[in-house]
Parts: C-alpha cells; structure tokens; sequence
C-alpha cells in the first residue's frame, strides 16, 4: 500500500485505534522483549510491564465513548488510563511519554502528521522527565531518536504514517546502538527491552494506519550467540534467578484471557499469557509449578507443559559459556572432602576447593595451582588439616607474596575463618581477622580406630569409634553416637553454644538427627545443626563455637 | 499556607506518630497470592507476619501508583499546602518513580521530593526532622534540605533470622547472597548507599545481638535513634532496654510494616540512629 492511501489527518477514532495496534503489536512480542530485560535488574518483566500499562491505557475509564471524542480528548484519556495503571519502572516512563504525546495534542480535533510529529517531542520529553537519572541506550534513547528524526522533516505536509514511517526508522536506529551506549547490554547481546517495546509499539500503530500486519524479528539471545556474554553479567544474574519457569497452553473454549491471566499473575511473576477464548498460552516464574497448573487445568486442557528448574539452567548457562573465574582483588581456596562440606566452603565464598584431608594430603603444587587458577591479586589458603599447614607455607613462599596461610587445623576452623571474610575489607586486615576467628571455635571429629594402641590415656581397640576433641583422642566407644556424646560432653558446652554436626557419608540423616537431640537433652540451652557434609572417613565433624 | 510533609509506608512511621507530625503516608501493597493489601492500612503488622509464617505463600510488593501520589498530593495542594514528598531508597523500591510522576500530575503544585537512600525506621527518622522542620515554620526549601541533610545521617543496622526473604525478594547484592547456605548464618546487615549490605556472618543469634548492641553504642554519637523490632519477646525487650540505657539520645519505638517485612522475613530486630550534626 502507498504512502497516498492512508489517511492525511486521523481522527479521534482512527487515533485510538491506532494505539490499540500498537499495543497489539507489544503484547505479539512480549515473551521476546521479556527475554532482553537485562537492565536495570534482569527480572524478564519489561515486556509485560509495558504491555500492562498500554492495556490500561486503552481501557481508560477516562476515553470519550467511541465516535464521539477529539484527538486531544483521546489521546488524553489514554494517557490517564496510562498513568494510573503504570507498573514497573519501564510502565511509568512509558506512560510519561503518553502524557507528553496528550500535551501535544492538546488543541487537536484531530491529527495531521506535523501535530503527531511535534506530540512525539513532547512524549519523549515527557519521558526523560519522569526519571531522575536519565540513562542513556534506554528506551529514553530510543524515543527521543524518533522524536529527533520526525522534527528534522519538513513535517508540514506530512502525512502521519510517513511521520510514523520516519520515527520508527529512527527508534530502530536507535535501539540497535543501545548496547554501545549501555555495557550490560552489549555484554549480553541484546538490545535493550524497553527500547524495543517502544519499536514493537511504533511498529504496531504504522503497521495499523499502512493497514499492513506486522511481524517484527527480534533477535532473543539463543546459547550459540550468547557466547560473548561477560562475567560480570553471568555473576549479576546469578542471585536473580531462582524457581520454576513454567510454560504451558490451555486448550479450551470460552476462555477468558484476562482472568487468566489475572489469577496466574497474582501467584507467579515474569508473567506471560497470550491467546484468545480457545487457546491460551502461559508463560509464568515460580517457586512451585503445581498451583499454576492446577489453575490452568481449571480452565482446560493443558498441553505442551514445560518446566524448567532455572537454578539449573542458570548453571547450565554458566558451563555453556565458559564461565571461568573473572579476575579479582582477592580470593580463599580451602582443603576441603565431602560434597556439603565442599558446599559450604564455596557459599561462604571460597573461590576454588583443593580436595583434600587426613588420608589424601594436598600437595604444595595443588594448592599454588588452585592458587594461580582462582586468578585474584591475593589468594588466602585455608589447608583445614594440621597436615597440610606445610604444604600451604610452601605453596605460600612459591607464590612470591601474591598467597598467604590461615594456619586452620580443622574444617570447623577454616568454617569459622571464612565467616570472618568481609569483602568490605582490605586483604591485611581480612587475614588478620581470619587468623583470630579460627580461635574461636573448638573442632571435634568422630573416626575409625585403625590399630589397637592407648593414647592419651585412652585404650583404643581397632574398629571402634574415637573421638578427637582439637586433635587429642578424647574417647572410645564402639559406635560413633556413643564416642561423639562423649566428645561433646567432653567440651563442656555453656548454654547458648551451637554445636554443628557435618555428619560423613556413611551417616544417615535420621540417624545423626537422633545424635544431635540426644546432645540437646543432656545439655542445656545448646543449640545443634546438623549439616550433610558427606566427607569420607569421618563420622562426624564436630564444630563448637 | 504551610509545608506538609509525605512519605511512603516503607518508612514503618508509627501511626500516632504520623499523625502527632501530620505526615502522609501513602501505602505500597503487598499481595498474598490474589489478594492484595494496602501497606499498614488493610493489614497490619501482626496480621502481615501470622500469615507469612502460618502459609507458604511468598508475598509480593508493589510500589504506590501514580495515581497514589497524585491523590495524596492534590488535597493538599488544593488546601493551599506545598509538599516536601520524602521516599525510601530508589536502589531499593521504584517509588520515587511514583512520586515524581505523581507530582507532575499536580504541575500546579509546590512539591519537592527527596531520596532518604535508606529505608524503615532511619527513614522514619528523616521524615521525622523534615516535618518538624515544617511545622516549625521552615519554608519548602528549608524542610526539603533539612531531609537531604538528614539523610546523608542516617545509619540503619539489622539483623535477620533467615536471609530467605531478601533473597527472595531481589534485595540484596550478589556478596550477602553468599552468606546464605547450607549453614544456618545470623546476618547483621546494613543500608549504605542506598543499598543493602552484609556487616558481619555470626552462626547465632545471641552472638549476632551482642554484635548489634556494641555496633549501636560504639556509633554515633546519636541525636536521635529508632529500635526496630517484629516480634515482641525477650530478645526484643533486652534489646530495646538497651539502647535506652546505653544511649544518649531520644528514642522512637516502631514495628516492621507488611512490605519491609515481606524482605525481612520474621524475627527481625534492629536500630536506626540520625547522627548528630
């Protein structure tokens, strides 16, 4: 279709209409705008923020009944149903540039393409004002860019789908030279989400007025592109992901799409549902799929149902993309056996584990290339084991300055270290302070006798179970139950003390939660937590602190 | 004609306070499920956390809208008041967003809106000097910098049961994420530039209170100071008795609201302190 068929001035009707397929258009390409929403949190809402806000726009209670309003009275209803409805950050600035756009046209019966041009000024400066810190390779960009094209024309004669025509080549523009403005993007390989709500919503009315459908490519990050992604963004999303991303679609009859999505909105969030009476699709990030799909099933038959635990994904999307440690000021890497153990010391912010113990002492080599991989100025060593102390100081001289050695004998100790490690701090002072947390906490462990000898005054028999309180053999038994009551009673514990259990991997959890409120009733005021900790060897570790 | 003072409801303002000042408070809401809850109006505090720990429906917030601000606002304005609109961290909640395109919807309107970069009863605390820098007859401009003033005083210390909550809710930097775990941690954080930081990872709680108490006295020196607290138990008396014996400094008592409280999680317990100038 030509230039020359569509209409040169647009009336109140033809206006609202127009902002209705533009908001058609956003809702068509919601799930792909959501999946660029990197900045300012990558929450994966953008698209449904705007989306929201448009709807409400268009269901404005303040809109003249059809057929009877002006321009200005429209595009001002629009922009209070907007307003009001406004969510998330890119909702309000949305709705910012649809007041700006009705002050613009405020004295229109109706539009020609000189007045659109002139309320695309004012919508963008509407925009920048709303926000306190204007940050560029936004939508903010993206709207002034078609702001700026549409008043570089010679608009008077312009029909408003040219003026359209012109602005959304420029928001185009724009929005592909968002990552060079804005690092996180170009670091994901995106463009950015609102810019491109804004493009789908220009693209939407042109496509309305040239009486054209509209199919916009938007390029979602796919893993094979996703490959230039940057450690920064990797480790800025890790906190931000969690639950079940939950997709199916509801074959039905009758359905009515925005209770659905009401009701699935209210008990999910990154929420998504599209379709019409017969067929919905749902899109939805939970802590648990079950109720999503119960609500689902209350409305038809689910199908294509696709869950995905995005804690894994996330993972998977870190192996995928060769994620390695990114170069820090400082890093810990503790000696440590056992998958919960290991766990712990890695949540508690050791960059790599050298995995090690009494029977499998880590060599001073191990431990300087777990060092040099961890890829930080200072690199601490925590070597948790009498036995391996001199292994770290050698690895320590051999990493000329850049590695130091928290002398912990003990998992409880390089546990108790490690909590003291602020980030906030400076290296000296860190190790300092580590150096005096490992003080704080006694170590009990729980092993097998291997030869039948007396030490420390007690008769050990081989196959029984002794107890080490801070490294002397305490007592005998001939369960590991009775040797760790003994070692605990051998401690002495005050009320108030934590007792944490890492039980090994040949203890059950029952049967260290029976230990453990065995432990609670002979002593008073003790509190005790029981970890997997699933190191060999060991029945138990034992922390007093 | 005067200068009236509005804040949001993450500010934890005791209700007589409020109204002793004559602040606004313009609600958030918390959503259980489908059913929503304006801020401290429609639920209150004890109500907000029976619930949280009785279900295991996670809550959700939702900043005030536009209209919120615009309705808080326009009666004001209209009584013939300029407005000092005074809000919780931007890093932490979009309701400066709100208010400032509230107050475009009253352009008629004399409004000044300020960033306290913190939130909860150090908030409070802000709102407090500026209302009674209004009362006291200062003009919008003089209010408006006594609360910019106020805020750069601020120091907010909390320690949680569980950081679950504010994990959950996006809250908090990728450092404090680190100190959740397989192990149970007794966080003590604080608000510092407008954000959320971890101050020190202790396994108890007992050990964690005796570490916010030296961190409370070892501060300041303090010209007023807030205990915030959910619960109402020993802890929470011990504590509060406290601060009033050890610190020289008047003392406002608050509860957490259902939309700190949806980040808090139950059992939280903290100070607030406006250092002296």
């Amino acid at each position: 279709m030509s230039n020359g068929d569509s209409p040169t001035r647009l009336t109140g009707d033809d206006f609202r209409a127009m902002v209705a397929a533009g908001t058609r258009c956003l809702e068509q390409n919601a799930d792909a705008i959501n999946a660029l929403n990197v900045f300012p949190v990558p929450d994966g809402d953008t698209g449904i923020n705007m989306l929201l806000t448009l709807r409400s726009a268009n269901d404005s209670p303040e809109l003249p009944p059809a057929g009877r309003g002006t321009v200005a009275q429209v595009s001002h209803g629009l922009a209070r149903g907007a307003l009001l409805g406004a969510r998330g950050n890119s909702g309000v600035i949305f709705s910012q540039f649809m007041k700006g756009l009705s002050l613009g046209l405020a004295d229109c019966e109706d539009c020609g393409g000189a007045d659109l041009g002139a309320a695309l000024g004012t919508g963008s400066a509407g925009s920048y004002q709303a926000v306190g810190k204007p940050v560029e390779g936004t939508m903010l960009s993206v709207m002034r860019a078609a702001a700026e094209a549409t008043e570089a024309t010679e608009a008077a004669t312009a029909t408003p789908a040219e003026i359209l025509r012109i602005a959304l080549e420029a928001a185009q523009w724009a929005l592909e030279h968002t990552p060079e403005q804005l690092p996180i993007l170009k670091e994901a390989g995106v463009v950015d989400a609102g810019g491109q709500g804004v493009v789908a919503f220009l693209a939407g009315a042109l496509g309305h007025l040239d009486g054209k459908d509209v199919h916009l490519e938007i390029a979602v990050p796919a893993s094979s592109s996703l490959s230039s992604v940057s450690h920064d963004f990797l480790e800025h999303t890790e906190e931000e992901m969690y639950g079940y991303c939950t997709q199916f679609i509801i074959q039905g009859d009758r359905i009515d799409v925005d209770t659905v999505r009401e009701r699935v909105m209210a008990m999910a969030g990154s929420t998504v549902v599209v379709g019409d009476d017969r067929t919905v699709r749902v899109h939805a990030h939970t802590e648990d799929p079950g109720p999503v799909l119960s609500l689902g099933t209350a409305y038809g038959v689910l199908d294509q149902i696709n869950i995905q635990n995005m804690d894994q994904q996330h993972e998977q999307f870190m192996v995928d993309h060769g994620y390695k440690a990114k170069h820090q000021g400082f890093a810990i890497v503790a000696v440590a056996a056992g998958k919960g153990i290991e766990s712990v010391f890695t949540d508690l912010g050791a960059s790599a584990i050298v995995r090690g113990g009494q029977t499998m002492n880590a060599s001073a080599s191990e431990l300087l290339e777990a060092a040099r991989t961890a890829n930080a100025d200072h690199v601490v060593l925590l070597p948790n084991n009498p036995n391996i102390i001199m292994a770290a100081n050698q690895a320590a001289e051999l990493g000329e300055g850049t590695i130091s050695v928290v002398p912990s004998r003990s998992i409880p100790q390089g546990i108790a270290g490690l909590l003291a490690f602020n980030p906030e701090l400076d290296p000296d002072e860190n190790i300092e302070a580590m150096k005096q947390a490992i003080g704080g906490v006694r170590s009990g462990e729980v092993t097998t006798a291997v030869r039948t000898t007396t030490l420390n005054d007690v008769d050990v028999v081989e196959g029984q179970a002794i107890a080490l309180l801070d490294g002397v053999v305490v007592a005998a038994k001939s369960t590991e139950d009775e040797a760790l009551a003994a070692l605990v009673a051998r401690a002495e514990p005050e009320a108030d003390t934590l007792i944490t259990l890492y039980r090994g991997a040949n203890v059950g959890g029952w049967q260290a939660q029976a230990s453990a409120a065995m432990i609670v009733s002979h002593h008073a005021g003790v509190e005790v937590e029981v970890v997997d900790g699933g190191q060999p060897h060991y029945h138990y570790l034992v922390s007093i602190e | 004609m005067a200068v009236k003072v509005v804040t949001d409801s993450t500010s934890d303002l005791p209700k007589d306070l409020a109204e002793e000042l004559g602040v606004t408070v313009v609600p958030l809401t918390v959503y259980f499920g489908e059913e929503a809850y304006k801020d401290g109006v429609e639920m209150s505090s004890s109500d907000f956390f029976k619930r949280l720990t009785s279900g295991n429906v996670i809550p959700r917030t939702t900043q005030p809208t536009v209209g919120d601000f615009e309705a808080a606002y326009r009666p004001l304005a209209e009584q013939g008041h300029e407005i000092l609109s005074v809000h919780i961290s931007d890093k932490l909640s979009g309701t400066m967003n709100s208010a400032r395109a509230g107050a475009l919807e009253v352009p008629d309107a004399k409004i000044e809106i300020v960033d306290t970069r913190t939130a909860s009863l150090a908030q409070a605390l802000v709102v407090k000097a500026a209302a009674e820098a209004a009362n006291g007859g200062a003009s919008l401009a003089e209010a408006a910098a006594t609360a910019r003033e106020a805020s750069e005083r601020t120091d907010l210390y909390f320690l949680l049961d569980t950081l679950e909550y504010l994990q959950k809710g996006g809250r908090i930097g990728r450092a404090a994420a680190l100190i959740g775990g397989l192990l149970a941690i007794k966080p003590v954080l604080t608000v510092m530039d407008g954000e959320v930081h971890p101050q020190e990872k202790l396994r108890t709680r007992a050990k964690a209170l005796a570490r916010l108490r030296e961190i409370a006295t070892s501060g300041g020196p303090y010209a007023e100071i807030a205990f915030i607290h959910e619960a109402q138990g020993d802890d929470e008396r011990d504590f509060a008795e406290h601060l009033r014996t050890n610190m020289d400094a008047p003392m406002i008592s608050g509860s957490i609201g259902p939309v700190i409280g949806t980040y808090t999680g139950p059992g939280v317990i903290g100070f607030a302190g406006l250092r002296k100038a």
